[in-house]
């Protein structure tokens, strides 16, 4: 057996490995990584859900306006307290509202979570039962969108890092307003 | 004196996510031809939280969520490759346990042939240098 053959499974595992590397990375390259999210480009579903703000409903009119920030969180979630300042950092500098929708969560727990953490939201729904989470294709929170006219344009599915901000949030708002 | 204290410390802080984890038991439908027509749906559907399991075998919020949506939908009649593509499109086809066979999804299909073409030919060919 010569010594090319001897090896030959090495060989074809190597060659393999390249071809599966090369095809991962041109996947990646095709498409920036900001609109790599199947719901960049949806229609905001329509909603209505209870709000933190009394008798009145959240719904979809409600985020008609032409750009802002909606914030998937909890008050039993970490994350969501700890992304809470590059949340409402990344909105002052874009002038942007931030309606914040509450998945699975206790409204009285809420209540005083929202007071603690300093209320950014413009308005603040509850999603009980989470049919909207999955109209939105929601893995867990925080998740943030950045929509406009009511068009989902940004997604960042975790909490938000300054990284996070640079590379899926701000490239979706410099294409709307170059 | 202190090992009371840390233990309790260290109960009371689960606390939190385990009541976000509160489950309310599932009605399941009515007619018994749908049921299992949803049943057989939770198979076919990821849990997005879990590792390598289905929603059908998953206790997770969000799987117990889209249990219940499959159940709307299957009982407002839409078809099975309704409800599968509402949730492709949203979640991506990851969501789907049997990847559909497409242009990106060839490597994904045909490695394991390749392979296993592969290994024959390998048993074959030492098989004939012994001879």
């Amino acid at each position: 057996m010569s010594r090319f053959s001897r090896f030959l499974p090495l060989w074809a595992f190597a060659l393999l490995a390249l071809f599966t590397a090369i095809s991962l990375n041109r996947a990646t390259e095709q498409m920036p990584q900001h609109n790599m999210d199947p719901m960049i480009g949806m229609d905001l579903p329509s909603f209505s859900l209870k709000s933190m703000e009394g008798e009145a409903l959240l719904t979809q009119q409600d985020l008609a306006e032409k750009t802002l920030i909606l914030n998937y969180f909890a008050s039993w979630c970490a994350a969501c307290k700890a992304e809470y300042p590059i949340l409402s950092d990344f909105a002052t500098k874009y002038k942007l509202p931030v309606y914040g929708i509450a998945w699975k969560d206790d409204p009285n727990k809420l209540k005083y979570w929202l007071v603690d953490a300093g209320n950014i939201y413009q308005r603040t729904g509850l999603d009980e039962k989470g049919k909207l989470a999955i109209a939105l294709g929601l893995k867990g929170v925080p998740e943030t969108y950045v929509i406009h006219n009511s068009k989902i344009i940004a997604v960042y599915r975790g909490a938000l890092s300054e990284d996070a901000v640079k590379n899926f949030l701000e490239p979706a708002l410099k294409e709307i307003n170059p | 004196m202190m090992r009371p204290f840390i233990l309790f410390a260290c109960l009371f802080s689960f606390a939190g996510p385990l009541s976000a984890q509160e489950r309310l038991p599932e009605t399941p439908l009515t007619d018994k031809v749908q049921e299992t027509k949803a049943k057989h749906l939770f198979t076919q559907l990821k849990c997005e939280v879990c590792q390598g399991q289905s929603i059908a075998d998953s206790n997770a919020a969000l799987a117990q969520d889209m249990r219940e949506l499959i159940r709307q939908k299957v009982s407002s009649g839409e078809s099975d490759v309704m409800i599968l593509t509402y949730f492709s499109t949203r979640y991506g086809d990851s969501i789907l346990m049997t990847p559909p066979l497409a242009p990106r999804t060839w490597v994904l299909w045909l490695a394991p042939v390749l392979f296993v073409s592969f290994g024959f030919f390998l048993i074959f060919r030492m098989f004939r240098v012994q001879k």
